[in-house]
Parts: C-alpha cells; sequence; structure tokens
C-alpha cells in the first residue's frame, strides 16, 4: 500500500485513482505517517529543513482543530472538541432529568397509594354488617347511576 | 552547520539515457498533476474532512517558512504567521474555486499576512509586485532558514540530514538513483524508466523501497530525540 503513496506523493498516481487514496491518506494512520516520513526525506534532499525539529505541523493543526467546520453549501458545524462537550452535557441534563422524573412519578405514587388506602376502608365480603349493607341499599334508589344501570325508564 | 551533501547519480551509466530523456520530454501531457491532487485534497476539506487539510499543511508548510523568511527574519514571528496563514486558508477554503493552484493561493494569503503583522509592528513591509511574489513561489534556491533556527532545531537537523544522506550512500545503486532522479531532478517515472531502461512499475517499486529504507532508518531517531513532528 506504501508503494502507492510514494506513488502518489510523487503526482505519479493516475487521475482515477487519486480520489481512493486522498481517502485512504485521510483515513489511515500508517499511510498518513509514511507520507509525512516521505515529505521529510524530500524537504531534506530540498534542503527544506529549517524548522524540522519544531512541531509546526502539529500545533497548526492543533489550531485548526479548534475550528468549527465549514461545508460548500455555507452549514458550519463546530468543532470535534466544542461538539463533544455540548454532547455530554445535553446528555447528562437528559439522564438527570429522566430520573428526576421517575424518581417523581414514583414518590408521588407511592404516596397517594398509601393515602387512598389508609382513607378507604377495604372489607372482605364475610366482615361486611348487615346493619352496612342495608343502609347502602337503602341509598342506592338516591343514586340516578342505580336506574340507568338497572334499566328503568323514569315516569316523568 | 554542516553543508548536506547530495548524492548524485551515477551519471555513467545515465547520462547516455538522461540526454535522450530531453528529447522526449516534450511528449508528456501538460496536465499538473500535483494541482490536480492539490485540488482532490482541497475538495475533501471542502467537504470539512479535516485531514486532507492537514496533508496540505504538511505539503507546504515548509515552503511557506521559506518563503515568508524573505520577508520576516525572526523564526518564532515565522511560525506565528505560517500558522495563521493556514488558520485563514482553512476559514476560506470554501471560497476556493480552483482558479489557482491551491499553493498560489495559499502563498498570496501567506503575503498579506506578513505585511499585515509587519505593519502592526510598525515596520514598514517590502513592496511586492506579482512578478515579486510569483518569484518567490518558484523560489527554489534554498534561502538558508538554518541561520534562525534554535541550537536544539540546529543539532536534531543536522543528524536527520546526515541519515538521509547516509542511507541514501549505502543503498543499492539502481534504488539510489532512482531516487536521486526522482527528487533531485524532478524526473516522472516515464522519464526515469527510459533513463534506467527499465518498466515504470519497477521505477514505482525502486523509488519506493529506497523512501522505505531511509525512513526506516529515520524512525528511531525520531521517536528518540523528541523531533516528533506527528
Amino acid at each position: 500500500m506504501s508503494e502507492k503513496i510514494s506513488e502518489f506523493f510523487d503526482h505519479q498516481t493516475n487521475a482515477n485513482k487519486i480520489d481512493s487514496l486522498v481517502g485512504d491518506l485521510t483515513k489511515n494512520k500508517k499511510e498518513k505517517e509514511a507520507f509525512k516520513y516521505y515529505q521529510l526525506i524530500s524537504d531534506v534532499l530540498h534542503h527544506d529543513h529549517g524548522f524540522i525539529s519544531d512541531h509546526a505541523v502539529d500545533k497548526i493543526m492543533q489550531k485548526i482543530d479548534q475550528e468549527p467546520i465549514q461545508f460548500n453549501n455555507g452549514f458550519i458545524r463546530p468543532a470535534m472538541q466544542n461538539t463533544l462537550t455540548f454532547d455530554f452535557k445535553k446528555y447528562a441534563l437528559y439522564v438527570f432529568a429522566s430520573l428526576m422524573l421517575v424518581g417523581t412519578t414514583w414518590f408521588i405514587a407511592t404516596n397517594t397509594n398509601d393515602s387512598a388506602s389508609s382513607s378507604v376502608p377495604v372489607f372482605l365480603a364475610e366482615e361486611i354488617s348487615e346493619q352496612l349493607l342495608n343502609d347502602h341499599n337503602s341509598t342506592t334508589t338516591t343514586n340516578p347511576n342505580f336506574f340507568i344501570q338497572a334499566n328503568y325508564q323514569a315516569d316523568i | 552547520m554542516a553543508q548536506l551533501k547530495l548524492v548524485e547519480p551515477d551519471q555513467k551509466v545515465y547520462s547516455e539515457n538522461l540526454e535522450k530523456k530531453s528529447k522526449v520530454s516534450m511528449s508528456f501531457p501538460p496536465t499538473n498533476p500535483e494541482r490536480a491532487v492539490d485540488q482532490k485534497l482541497v475538495e475533501k476539506a471542502q467537504k470539512g474532512d479535516k485531514q486532507a487539510f492537514g496533508i496540505l499543511v504538511e505539503k507546504y508548510h515548509k515552503k511557506l517558512s521559506r518563503l515568508l523568511s524573505r520577508m520576516v527574519r525572526d523564526q518564532s514571528e515565522i511560525e506565528d504567521i505560517v500558522q495563521d496563514t493556514f488558520i485563514k486558508a482553512y476559514r476560506a477554503i470554501t471560497n476556493f474555486r480552483g482558479d489557482s493552484a491551491f499553493y498560489t493561493w495559499l502563498y498570496r494569503i501567506g503575503v498579506n499576512t506578513a505585511k499585515n503583522h509587519l505593519v502592526s509592528l510598525g515596520r514598514r513591509p517590502k513592496a511586492m509586485n506579482e512578478v515579486e511574489i510569483e518569484e518567490m513561489e518558484n523560489f527554489e534556491e534554498a534561502h538558508d532558514l538554518r541561520s534562525y533556527e534554535t541550537p536544539e532545531s540546529a543539532m536534531a537537523t543536522k543528524e536527520i540530514a546526515a541519515v538521509v544522506n547516509e542511507t541514501i550512500e549505502h543503498l543499492p545503486e539502481e534504488l539510489r538513483s532512482a531516487i536521486t532522479l526522482r527528487e533531485m531532478d524532478g524526473l516522472s517515472y516515464e522519464e526515469i524508466a527510459e533513463i534506467m531502461d527499465c518498466p515504470i512499475g519497477t521505477v514505482r517499486s525502486r523509488i519506493f523501497r529506497a523512501r522505505d529504507a531511509i525512513a526506516e532508518k529515520l524512525k528511531p531517531l525520531l521517536d528518540s530525540s523528541g523531533n516528533k513532528r506527528w
């Protein structure tokens, strides 16, 4: 593969292969490193070796990495670092809000059940006294729903 | 600073073919392959690929430094200007339409950045017309940046140059000739194949093997001496 990068470095690659090679070069770390070595060798042979020991490219690329990404269509995406921070904050906030919602729901549900169970007595059939049943039946006629349920047509 | 000793191709073997080559060189296509490659990298950068722009930085930062050293003498100032130039170029990359070569566009940004830098310091920038800028772009005679280097970087530079030259000297003759004809004489693979009387594939392989051998020798040096450019 590096032989192709060497050829590419010399601008001897066929035009129809340039696209894929540029893709490989930008994605494959090993190929990129090979390219950088070839550039260094070329620089030395052309006496372009001023600043060889400096980290000029690294410094420049660090700055570039902080730049937002611009696209041809005018769309601008924030720099990767900022995007990650923003996403993390958003994600953390979302998780926190979800937990709060679940917790609050659980708390309310628990308390509501407690109060309901304490205010409304629940009896087994045999525990209901006859007097209580009589009282209940004597008041059902005052309940209009009773007549509807019993299919009763009021003679008005 | 020790002068670099450049390895010469074996003139006895190839001089005759080199003469022959000069007669056929006009038959090669006029398209500029370097420009085509740069254009692809620019297109990728325009689509948001910062790695592609990184390759352009790798390719041109030294040439740009050398160019700007004719306007600004201080090394740290040159570094700052080069950095600003690339950032400006990146910010404006979507506006680059390929009417000129990428390096021409980049160099113009660099020259303007250097001028603005000098004005901001109250210094008078050297006035340059189009012809002068073009001369600077094609400036092949090495301007001695080494005189502005720090002692540490000068030492590292010397070591790296020594390793490169020593490795080339010890390469098998066919590899040495191939890499020298390519790097020093700037010949295309076709031209080298003609001179060395071998297929283009062999030339490609020889140049690659020569580079690989030199890179292998450089790796320990770059890994150990803190000269990591990457």
